[in-house]
Order: C-alpha cells, then structure tokens, then sequence
C-alpha cells in the first residue's frame, strides 16, 4: 500500500459529489490534511449527525432533525387549512425565509419528468392524497419550479384533485421563466406569493 | 441601420481582418474561395446569433485555433452600439455595448440582417422541417413568447416520447397533450400571421406586371387541433409524438398549382427571392426597423428584369446593402450611382 492511497481515496469520495470536479476534490482533500485533529473530528461528527438524526418528516416530508415530525408540522400556530404544495425540502427553506407563508407544507420529492423515470408513483402523491383524507385543508398553493416539469405536475394534480372540491391555486408572477425556484429572490417570490392565481 | 465597421479574429478563413462598410450599397468582389460568403456570415450571426450555413457554431473557429471575435460597430438613428460575438468551443458569448444578451430577440432593434442566397430555393423545395425553420428564425427573432412556446413544446414532446416509448400511462399522457395544445396555439397562430403577411405582400408585388408570379396563396397544414382519441390512438399505435406545430408544414400556391411541385427551378428561386423579400418589408412595417441587406453571389440564378425589380425596391428604400460577386457586373452594368467598392 502506498502513503498516497489515503489521500486518494479521500479524493475519489469528493470527486463524486455533485459540482465538485478532480481539482476542487483535491483542494478539498489538501484542506482536510491540514486541519488540527479536533476539527477533523467535529467535522465526522456533524456529518454522522446529518446521517443518523436529519430525516424526513413524516407527514410533510420536509427535513426533520431528531423528530418524527418537523419543526412547521408540530408548530400548532400555523394555518392548518392552507396546504403549500413543493418539490424539494430546499423549496421549504426558501419559503420559510420568505416568512410570509403561514400555512403546512406538502414535500412531493420532485416533479414528473418520464426522461429521468420520474412518473407520479415516484412522488409522494398517494401520501398527500391520504393527508386531503385525514386533515381539514380548504386551500392548496403549488409552488413549483415554472419549467416545463413543474408545470406538468400541477396540471396532473389539479386533475387529480378536482373531485376533492378543495380550493386551488399556484403562485405565478414575478418567478422568472425556465429558472429554479431556489434562485428566486425572496422578494419576487413574496410578490408571487401574493398574486397567486386560482386555478 | 447599418454596420460600418466589423473586425474578425480567428474567424473562419480571416485570422485577423477589418472592414469599413459604407452605409449605401457595398460592392464585395472576390474569387471562389476567397471568403465573401464567410464575411456575409459574420455580419448575419450578429443579427440572428447563429449561422445560415451550420448548426455547428465550432466551424466558424478558424481550423487550429480556439476561439475567435466578431466585433461590430452598428449605428442607427440616434445611437452607435458595438456588437462582439466570442465563440469558443462549445461556448458563446454575444454582448452588446459590453452588455451580455440572453437571447436573440434582445438584438432585434439593434441589428437586423436579412440574407439572400442560393439557398432560399429551399423554402420552396426544402424538407417540411427546413421550411419551419425559415419562419420559426424570424418570429424568434421577433418574439420571446414565441421562443419560449417553440421551446416548451420540444421539452414536452421530448417528455412525451419517452412515455410513449416506455410506460404508456394514459393519465399522464393526457395531461401532456393539454399542454402541447395550448403551446401549439399560440405557435400556429405566430405562424398563421407571417404567412398570411406573406401572401399579402407577394399578391402586392404581383401587380408589376414584370415580376407577376401568379395569384399566391399559402396554405398553412395544421397538424392538429385537438388530441381526440383517434389521435391518441395513432399515435399510440407508432409510439411517437407525430401531431403538432413540429410536424406542420406550409403550401405555396401558384395559380393554384403547388410550387414545390409545379415550378421551375428559375420560377422557384425568384419566388424564394421574393418570399425573403416580404421579411424585409414585416421587418419595417411591423417592426419599424431597416434591415441590413446581405446579398451572396448576386442574386445569381435570377433573370434580368427582375433583378432589376430588386435592386429598384432595394435602392427606393435607402437599405444598406452588401453585395459579393466573383466580377463586378452590376457596376458595369450601371445599376448602382454610387457604391464602395472592396477587393478581397
Ligand atoms: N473554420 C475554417 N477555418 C479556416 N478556413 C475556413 C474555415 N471555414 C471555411 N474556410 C475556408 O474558407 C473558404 C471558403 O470561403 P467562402 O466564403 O465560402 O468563399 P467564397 O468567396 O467563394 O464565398 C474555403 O477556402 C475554406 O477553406
Ligand atoms: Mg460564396
Ligand atoms: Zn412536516
């Protein structure tokens, strides 16, 4: 075995994560070498941290850390009948640092896309579906990305749920088009937010 | 509008050149090989971001080299704007008084060009697919409505293949067809306008008697309406997305014959002419902006008399005009009082 393998290694790991090519994974390795032990551990330990105790909540699939459910859905102040409908735990985060909704939230964990075998059985729709069951929502806002998927998607719902008879509509002006969500900033989206249109 | 300065580096045969336009008539004269048609192409991939001869934007990159430079001065009415394209593999970069465009239609009222060649016989004659592509270059130019509609509705029929092809699932497949009719409306409709100005405008130049075509009429084919279950089926039954704007095609009627079929070669080029001819009057009329005039080879291929007719509109509406040739016939024959003259 030789002394570079170690290295190697650490660098075959970071140049598997997304965005980072063989340079920045090297640069990252080298950083890592000459951090003091301490910071070597506190950094395992956040990451062991991320792995054992962040997870999905169960009722809104939104990111959860050391709870079934997440920080919005046991928060007994917020509009229980108002549904927010998004793609990825990230879209929450914006969301929520936009501090105007008020409402729950629905994580479905993406948008239909067949090229990528994305189908509805792929999403959490049965989930949500089952949620429209149990709880007293009388308002839906979808809030996805306005690409060509996103839009898809909500068209599939409002299909889907029109014989539920519950109140729908999607935020629309003011995101600009063909572009992420995560990428808007918070004030066009509060913009959005208010204008959304009924569907 | 008129170019008045353009300098290429690294582009096509030109490794490092520049040009003075005057903003009249250019006469360009050179032998076979000696790049007019690259120097046309220059000054039209700053008015439509890409190029009448490739899709592959790596071909204008001289061979051996690695990236390259168009840089223009443009002036208008009241104001001078500088256009630089730079190219590299794979990668382009245009600006605009060193500010980046997104998209081509944001040049529009900076610097519009139209191209005439050879070539625009196959508007005629060409694949129903290049003849979309003649009208969906302009309306792209024009409007980013229309741009973003061309561009939904490839991603949703790209989608919709793969359903097609894969996991036939009929919910989603309806949902996909909502929205493939809704973006085919809007692009039917861009499409049924120009045509409709087109017919118009070529009946207009029907009534100088020298140039008469013959009654024109241009029917667009519609592909689809709406999505019935015969549709559905069919398309079922082939796995492919084969109704929609992207299978539609356009007939050109004269005297009521179709003439892609009917015509002769000589009678195809002029009406192409002439059809190239119409963008540059929807260009003034709806757009309110004077083209640049690019003209390769001279308008080889067409009869004298209406030549002429040509170059009479061209001269009557002060339009800068480039011209190439291999000999300089049109100054021995007159036709222009004044021109500048370049030797390649
Ligand atoms: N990418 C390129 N790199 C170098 N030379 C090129 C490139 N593309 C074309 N050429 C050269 O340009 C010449 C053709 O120029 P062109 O403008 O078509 O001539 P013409 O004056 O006959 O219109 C050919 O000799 C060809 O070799
Ligand atoms: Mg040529
Ligand atoms: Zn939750």
């Amino acid at each position: 075995m030789s002394t570079l393998d170690p290295l190697r290694n650490v660098v075959f790991e970071f140049s598997k994560m997304p965005g980072i090519g063989q340079k920045t994974a090297q640069r990252l390795a080298f950083y890592l070498l000459s951090l003091r032990k301490e910071q070597i551990d506190e950094f395992v330990t956040s990451v062991n941290d991320l792995k054992n105790n962040v997870g999905y909540c169960t009722i809104c699939f939104h990111l959860t850390y050391n709870h079934e459910h997440c920080s919005i859905c046991q928060d007994e102040k917020r509009n229980q009948r108002a549904l927010c409908i998004v793609s990825y735990p990230k879209d929450v985060m914006v969301l929520e640092k936009m501090n105007k909704f008020k409402g729950l939230y629905h994580v479905l964990g993406g948008v239909i896309s067949p090229l990528d075998g994305i189908g509805p059985e792929q999403l959490r729709i049965k989930e949500l579906i089952e949620r429209l069951k149990k709880e007293d929502v009388e308002e839906i806002i979808f809030a996805l990305s306005p690409s060509i998927e996103g839009e898809t998607t909500v068209l599939y719902l409002q299909k889907l749920l029109k014989p539920i008879g519950i109140k729908i509509s999607q935020i629309a002006q003011g995101i600009p088009l063909g572009s992420e969500l995560e990428w808007a900033d918070e004030l066009t989206l509060g913009r959005a937010f208010e204008g959304r249109n009924s569907l | 509008m008129y170019v008045s300065y353009i300098k290429l580096v690294n582009f096509r045969n030109y490794s490092n050149v520049s040009f003075e336009f005057d903003n009249n008539i250019n006469y360009i004269i050179g032998k076979n090989g000696k790049g007019k048609t690259n120097l046309l192409e220059s000054i039209y991939f700053l008015s439509a971001t890409r190029s009448f001869k490739t899709k592959n934007q790596n071909e204008l990159i001289s061979i051996n080299e690695k990236k390259n430079i168009i840089f223009a001065e443009i002036f208008d009415d009241i104001n001078k704007n500088e256009i630089s394209v730079n190219l590299e593999k794979n990668f382009k970069k245009v600006t605009v008084n060193n500010k980046i465009i997104k998209q081509s239609s944001d040049l529009l009222s900076i610097f519009y060009a139209v191209f005439f060649s050879e070539n625009d016989i196959e508007i005629i004659q060409g694949t129903p697919a290049e003849r979309r592509y003649y009208l969906d270059i302009i309306l792209s130019k024009i409007d980013k409505e229309y741009i973003y509609s061309l561009k939904s509705l490839k991603r949703l029929i790209k989608q919709k293949n793969n359903i097609l092809k894969t996991t036939y699932n009929s919910e989603i497949i309806d949902v996909y067809n909502t929205k493939i009719e809704i973006e085919n409306i809007k692009i039917v409709s861009y499409r049924k306008n120009i045509i409709k100005f087109i017919e118009e405008e070529l009946n207009i130049f029907n009534k100088s008697a020298k140039n008469n075509i013959g009654k024109v009429k241009i029917e667009y084919k519609q592909s689809l309406l709406n999505f019935t279950e015969k549709e559905k089926q069919t398309e079922l039954n082939y796995r492919e997305c084969l109704y929609g704007a992207h299978r539609d095609d356009f007939i050109i009627y004269c005297n009521e014959m179709d003439a892609k079929k009917y015509l002769s070669i000589g009678e195809k080029r002029l009406t192409s002419l002439l059809i190239k001819l119409t963008e540059v009057m929807y260009i003034k009329k709806k757009k309110n902006i004077d083209p640049v005039i690019l003209i390769d080879d001279a308008l080889s291929g067409v009869d004298e008399i209406r030549k002429e007719f040509f170059w009479q509109i061209i001269k009557g509406n002060k339009l800068q005009t480039i011209i190439t040739d291999t000999e300089m016939k049109c100054v021995d024959n007159n036709i222009f009082e004044s021109y500048k003259l370049i030797e390649l």
